[in-house]
């Protein structure tokens, strides 16, 4: 009883901290409703896509002097699957600092979102010399209204948690009514953005010459926060929601939206080749059960229709089987030491898809 | 239901709204350390 009374003072605090964190949270919520755009979204396509045209934008401005110096432009295109496994900082140390890295991947769930985000580059006066497409093979199959109605229906309602005691159907509703949980990397990287922004204009006024690193078009992609290994019920849902969107039907891949999935991507390709760009599509590391899950149909399809380019028909480098389970953090993200493990593996293939001609903006340079 | 009235009121030796200030910026804190910690690189401030 003495200890209980001692822990009173305690349980007063947490007990009134909680209080105001929920009262807190609410207040988010609602300004969220009232003003949707007070907080920029950087991780939704419209984030990834204003932040690819400043990267394109501030490399227009920079490269220039790079080409001059005989740097080669090498422009990633891509989805999450691409950006997360990309370590720009450990692929320029390992190509001998041969070429620059733009790293323009975005997120989605189909062919057309690359097309989409890196619509700047193309409107550009960039001319990489090297550009890895990096997909998966069932990026091709785009979701319709249908499955998204699929993947809610899967969903456990928490009223449904609670009767049958899922501990994780009960969290997982509540954790998503979290303001804090929901746009927590948007805070950090927004708060990082204006830390580093002040500190970038007191070094200006000290008189000293410093690059802004949020600015910087050579700087690292976005990577998710995402946990070394996900649960193994994380796995299966990702699994189920996979199947909803009918990735592992081979008749998906027979739809008229798969084909023009694909001409999106054989257009894109076009669109590079004509700036002179050695473009090179990357069947991106897929976890293994994902791999085996998808029909051949899926690549067979890919593949046609790149064999359609003709004497254009770029290179294909085909990684899916290229790491290990142990690498990926969920079913279609790589871990820290799969970034690491892709990052040497794409290092190699980026020199030696190099062309041996001076960069392309070496000339216009001058 | 007496105990948790006395739960919801402040500690003795503040005056009220600055006892609750103070458990408002606490809480805020906290909340914010979350969102700062769930970063890939928790030392982003080492660019400092």
């Amino acid at each position: 009883m003495q200890a209980i009374r001692r822990l009173l003072p305690v349980a007063h605090i947490v007990l009134l901290l909680l209080i105001a964190m929920i009262a807190i949270n609410q207040v988010m919520l609602t300004v969220a409703h009232a003003y949707p755009d007070w907080l920029p979204y950087h991780m939704e396509g419209a984030g990834f896509t204003e932040d690819i045209a400043q990267r394109v934008a501030a490399a227009e401005y920079r490269y220039p002097s790079d080409a001059a110096h005989g740097q080669y432009l090498c422009a990633l295109l891509g989805l999450s699957s691409f950006r997360e496994a990309s370590d720009l900082q450990l692929m320029t140390r390992l190509t001998d600092d041969k070429c620059r890295l733009l790293g323009l991947c975005g997120a989605g769930p189909s062919l057309e979102d690359i097309a989409d985000q890196s619509a700047s580059l193309r409107d550009s006066t960039l001319r990489p010399d090297l550009v890895f497409i990096g997909i998966n093979e069932f990026h091709q199959a785009k979701p319709t209204a249908e499955v998204a109605a699929a993947n809610a229906r899967e969903r456990v309602t928490f009223g449904h948690a609670l009767i049958h005691g899922d501990v994780r159907g009960i969290f997982k509703p509540l954790r998503d009514n979290i303001w804090f949980y929901q746009r927590r990397q948007d805070v950090s990287l927004e708060s990082e953005s204006v830390l580093l922004n002040a500190k970038v204009k007191i070094v200006h006024a000290m008189g000293a010459r410093m690059e802004n690193p949020t600015t910087d078009p050579w700087r690292e992609m976005i990577h998710l926060e995402a946990p070394e290994r996900a649960t193994a019920a994380t796995f299966h849902d990702q699994l189920v929601s996979y199947g909803n969107r009918k990735l592992f039907d081979p008749a998906t891949y027979d739809l008229p939206i798969a084909r023009q999935q694909l001409g999106t991507l054989t257009q894109l390709i076009g669109e590079l080749q004509a700036r002179g760009a050695t473009v090179v599509v990357m069947l991106m590391p897929e976890y293994s059960e994902l791999r085996q899950r998808v029909p051949p149909i899926a690549l067979e399809r890919l593949r046609a229709s790149l064999r359609q380019l003709g004497n254009n028909t770029p290179a294909v480098v085909n990684f899916r089987d290229a790491l290990s389970d142990d690498d990926f953090s969920d079913i279609s993200h790589v871990n820290v030491s799969g970034r690491a493990d892709f990052s040497r593996l794409m290092a190699a293939k980026i020199v030696g898809f190099l062309p041996h001609h001076p960069p392309l903006m070496a000339t216009s340079s001058h | 239901m007496k105990i948790l009235r006395q739960l919801l009121f402040p500690v003795e030796g503040m005056t009220r709204w600055g006892f609750y200030l103070r458990l408002l910026l606490i809480a805020l804190q906290l909340l914010l350390a979350y969102c700062l910690a769930e970063q890939n690189n928790p030392f982003f401030y080492q660019a400092f």
